[in-house]
């Protein structure tokens, strides 16, 4: 086990990371957007706290939490007034064009983000704390999603303007999702800022975003459970390849994702099924379990 | 007293006049239908009289608001509520969440309570509960609350369908074919369900392809061919009217007179007039 440790203990602390990402990513697909903007609130996140770290070092790491939510969600508001102005596929392209330019911004402005020769983070996370932080992050999707939102965003992805017609404002509540999304985006940047030890401009770019949107989507974007389940898998897959594969392992990684997307489409957590499979355990179990108690 | 006011209403599709200048009303606490061939407009008029579509002219009016300005999830605040020809339910959602989905959207609950389950949002979510329970009861499928609606048969899905219209708690109700690919008995219990909700008060409007539904259940009647008015009236009235059956049967227009004749001795009112129109088209 301590091998296991001292040989993995970064892989899973950026899985976990990674884990929260994609937990960014699946709001945007709750609320059927399919957006990449979060990883572009996650840069404004990352290297504001970087900044403040560098201006005023010593802060608990609580404050560089709330600081990096605080910047995502602002962020996420102010280009959510102009990008959800669009839908489907346009909003998508918009949101990758919101990551380019974010790029573009930290290169211009030097003096608060080093542009190319980027910005020095001092880790203060520690591997429990990340381990914490993603536990309360899923307490909170666990209680949004049977909450009147969470059936709301349900609502709104499957089927917009019949959501619209019974009441919901759908405008407002993709709104609302694509906040959120820049709020667990935030997190995500400082803590992943922090175990990169050294942001650059290219630290949160379009393969992060890609990355965290495929996590989701290949663990199943109907569930967040998925979303988590999907960043393990995404950050174990080329680990477990290597000894088979060494360099053609990165083929074979896309390889084994286009397959669970075609064969598994709705993700590998998809509550139909597991609904489906509970329920024939439940009546197989059922007798048997009725005669012991008897 | 009228709950749904139509005039001068007009809508363009490009060049083709989908409804043109269409006007009649919904009397308060009435069963009416609009009828009319495939192809004449009427699921077009639902949806510019729910909001989700826009009139190139004209004013709808719902309890005497001009919806002229409303944005499609306003609607439901003035006590509209609809069904759809095609089912349109929620994939993945269970029966019980699709009601309850309606019922949200009359609560108050901030976000953050939603976030943080509190005291008040719990209880409130258990009156919701009991609510949605009470609906499905009604529509007679409170014993699939849990059932994933998805998997439900056709006529189900539309009972369903009117369940998650009335979470939202409509004054006026629109259904687009209550009754497509249902059977006799089938058809004859929503036509049960629909007159008990009509005594509490609920005002309906019918869109129907089935002249003997409708001519059972709706006290007015509004014929449209090619996005224009007919003829209003009362069902009998109406369908013994010449231009309503030229409407209807186009060239086989003698074959179906011989059935209407029959209609008025009383012979036989069961016909279904979908079944013959425009079979030339």
């Amino acid at each position: 086990m301590n091998g296991f440790w001292n040989a993995y203990s970064a892989n899973v602390e950026f899985a976990l990371v990674a884990a929260l990402f994609s937990l960014s990513a699946f709001l945007g697909l709750w609320s059927g957007v399919l957006s990449l903007a979060p990883i572009a609130f996650a840069c404004g996140a990352a290297f504001t706290s970087a900044r403040i770290d560098l201006d005023h070092p010593g802060l608990p790491l609580m404050a560089h939490l709330i600081i990096g939510m605080l910047v995502g969600a602002a962020l996420a508001y102010v280009s959510s007034l102009i990008l959800l102005r669009l839908d489907s596929h346009y909003l998508a392209l918009a949101t990758i064009a919101t990551v380019l330019i974010s790029r573009v911004i930290v290169l211009n402005l030097p003096q608060y983000t080093g542009a190319t020769l980027g910005t020095p983070v001092t880790r203060i996370v520690s591997t429990w704390q990340l381990v914490l932080i993603l536990s309360i992050v899923c307490l909170v999707f666990n209680s949004l999603r049977k909450s009147r939102f969470g059936y709301s965003l349900d609502a709104v992805r499957e089927q917009p303007e019949v959501a619209a017609s019974i009441g919901l404002n759908v405008l407002k509540i993709r709104r609302i999702a694509f906040v959120l999304s820049g709020v667990v985006g935030g997190l995500a940047g400082v803590l992943q800022s922090q175990l990169m030890q050294y942001i650059t401009p290219d630290a949160f770019y379009v393969d992060l975003a890609f990355v965290s949107i495929a996590a989701a989507v290949l663990g199943g974007a109907y569930i967040w459970v998925g979303a988590v389940v999907g960043a393990f898998v995404y950050a174990a897959l080329p680990e477990v390849l290597r000894p088979f594969l060494g360099n053609s392992k990165n083929i074979a990684n896309g390889v084994i994702l286009i397959l669970i997307m075609v064969f598994m489409q709705r993700g590998l957590i998809d509550p139909v099924a597991i609904k489906r499979i509970t329920r024939r355990l439940r009546n197989s179990i059922a007798s048997p379990s009725q005669q012991r108690t008897e | 007293m009228k709950t749904l006011e139509v005039e001068n209403l007009c809508r363009k599709f490009g060049g083709l006049d989908a409804v043109s200048n269409l006007s009649f009303s919904v009397e308060t606490g009435k069963i009416s239908g609009l009828v009319g061939p495939n192809g004449a407009g009427k699921t077009t008029v639902l949806n510019l009289i729910s909001g989700m579509d826009t009139p190139s002219s004209g004013v709808i009016r719902i309890n005497g608001i001009d919806t002229g300005n409303l944005k499609t999830h306003q609607y439901a605040n003035l006590g509209l509520s609809r069904t759809y020809q095609n089912i349109k339910l929620f994939k993945g959602m269970s029966v019980l969440e699709h009601v309850l989905v309606g019922l949200d959207t009359r609560r108050n609950t901030k976000l953050w309570q939603m976030l943080v389950p509190t005291r008040v949002d719990l209880r409130e979510r258990s009156a919701m509960h009991e609510k949605a329970m009470e609906l499905l009861e009604r529509l007679s499928i409170s014993h699939l609350a849990e059932v994933d609606a998805m998997t439900l048969s056709y006529g189900l899905q539309r009972r369903l369908e009117i369940a998650r219209a009335l979470g939202s708690q409509p004054k006026l109700l629109l259904l687009d074919e209550p009754t497509a690919g249902m059977n006799k008995s089938e058809s004859a219990d929503i036509k049960e369900l629909l007159e008990s909700l009509n005594k509490e008060g609920l005002t309906i409007l019918i869109v129907e392809h089935n002249i003997k539904f409708i001519s059972d259940i709706c006290s007015e009647v509004t014929v449209i061919n090619f996005g224009e008015k007919l003829r209003s009236g009362s069902a009998e009235e109406v369908f013994n009217s010449k231009d309503v059956r030229d409407a209807y049967l186009g060239k086989e227009r003698n074959e179906m007179v011989l059935h209407f004749e029959k209609l008025r001795a009383g012979a036989s009112r069961d016909i279904d007039v979908a079944s013959f129109s425009r079979k030339s088209d």
